[in-house]
């Protein structure tokens, strides 16, 4: 036996430095011994970990531990889970959501220049509108929308089923007076990405309103989250080019 | 038992995360009694589950059947990961036995603590029929990790006797183990 071999408690406890466990690991190698001892003690310790009395994990451990494992992408997820399982009952409005996150993104040109009053019922053959008479219209899904720091502005947004389509219905009120050119734009967001919804211009109450058909956005599939009201410098904008948001909330189809 | 653990971390090698969550679950409550058995410190039980469970994530392939079962061999790297944070942490040092004695117990409850609970009967059972001094030497040996050195000064002994008191205690150990196992015990 020798020196080596008194180091052998120690190595299973790794109570050793690095160079004295090297050495140790080097010895071992060749010492039968020590190998068969080792084995022994493995062998008999292996269920003495189930002798723990039973304590509680501390609580919330499971979600820190595995979203510090998954990292963002777990966080990313989850957030996402609870903004869906959150949005139809509780219609935030995203205050935060600045004009220049959907800048950026492009869009498509398909939408043009909605003017209130002329949109509603805007791809209905006479047919279907005669047809659209016996309809009865249902709301879909109706949201209140509130209003940023911005203005002081009220407003109420509905998804109305009117007969084979879905038509937007935006109603607002205490909007401010607006300059010649200005105009106020409805637009639906899918993620960040803006999808013109309407434009009106408000009366002298400052009430505004719009109703949009949506079956354009159905049927390229946009699955819109939100919808945002801005005031923009010109009526036509493609994208918002405006200030602030003026209303928000969060809105399904 | 082994078979769903190594089915559940040859999914993990997939990088598929409920897999990773089913093992977790699984295994929980079991390190976590564990490390704080060794350390009484929630804290750093928590930090070591973590550690262990990223391990496993981040570092694939480390498990083989050629490490035998794989609850022994998560148990043994959750051992040793914890020895590490103590040392870290310094708090290897804090050791009494009256607070081990004193600490607060809840009772298993779930299905899944079954087998826990009927190894752990039946060790205790074992640990029962140890003295006294036996039963402090497993405890600062395998849950403590003391070195050879405080083992020695915290029993008073000699150094070179401390091998030799372990190796005993752990075959009066395995000895009533056995005995219980035949005996019907579980």
């Amino acid at each position: 036996m020798s020196r080596q071999c008194e180091h052998l408690i120690d190595y299973f406890n790794d109570q050793l430095s690095d160079v004295e466990k090297r050495q140790f690991e080097e010895h071992l190698r060749s010492c039968h011994s020590c190998q068969e001892e080792l084995k022994e003690l493995e062998s008999a310790t292996a269920d003495l970990p189930f002798i723990s009395e039973p304590v509680v994990p501390n609580e919330g451990m499971k979600d820190r531990v595995l979203s510090n494992i998954f990292g963002s992408e777990a966080d990313n997820a989850d957030n996402k889970k609870q903004d869906h399982a959150k949005e139809p009952a509780v219609m935030k409005p995203r205050k935060k959501r600045k004009n220049s996150v959907f800048v950026q993104n492009g869009l498509a040109a398909a939408l043009v220049l909605s003017l209130i009053g002329n949109i509603y019922l805007m791809n209905q053959s006479p047919d279907t509108a005669t047809e659209q008479e016996l309809n009865i219209d249902k709301i879909i899904n109706t949201v209140t929308l509130e209003d940023t720091e911005v203005m002081d502005a009220a407003g109420r947004a509905s998804i109305v089923q009117n007969g084979d389509e879905k038509v937007l219905v935006v109603q607002t009120d205490n909007l401010k007076e607006i300059e010649e050119e200005q105009a106020y734009q409805v637009w639906l967001l899918e993620g960040e990405k803006p999808y013109r919804a309407g434009t009106f211009v408000p009366n002298a109450n400052g009430e505004g309103a719009v109703a949009f058909s949506l079956s354009e956005l159905e049927q390229s599939n946009v699955n819109w989250d939100t919808i945002a009201i801005t005031l923009e410098p010109q009526p036509d904008n493609e994208t918002p080019q405006g200030g602030d948001i003026i209303l928000a909330a969060g809105i399904e189809g | 038992m082994n078979e769903q653990d190594v089915k559940l971390y040859q999914s993990i090698q997939n990088n598929e995360q409920t897999a990773l969550e089913a093992l977790y679950d699984k295994y929980e409550k079991l390190l976590f009694s564990f490390v704080y058995k060794m350390s009484h410190n929630r804290e750093l039980s928590e930090e070591v589950v973590q550690e262990v469970f990223l391990k496993i994530w981040t570092k694939k392939g480390m498990y083989d059947a050629s490490k035998g079962k794989f609850s022994s061999w998560l148990l043994t790297v959750t051992r040793y990961t914890a020895i590490d944070f103590m040392r870290k942490k310094s708090e290897i040092h804090d050791y009494s036995l009256e607070e081990r004695d004193s600490l607060q117990q809840s009772e298993p409850s779930a299905d899944e603590e079954l087998e826990w609970k009927e190894d752990s009967k039946m060790i205790k059972k074992a640990m029962n029929h140890l003295n006294q001094e036996q039963q402090k030497v497993i405890t600062l040996f395998y849950f403590k990790a003391f070195s050879q050195r405080e083992i020695a000064e915290q029993l008073d002994i000699p150094l070179g006797t401390v091998k030799g008191r372990i190796r005993l205690a752990l075959q009066h150990l395995k000895k009533h183990i056995h005995a219980s196992e035949q005996k019907g015990g579980i």
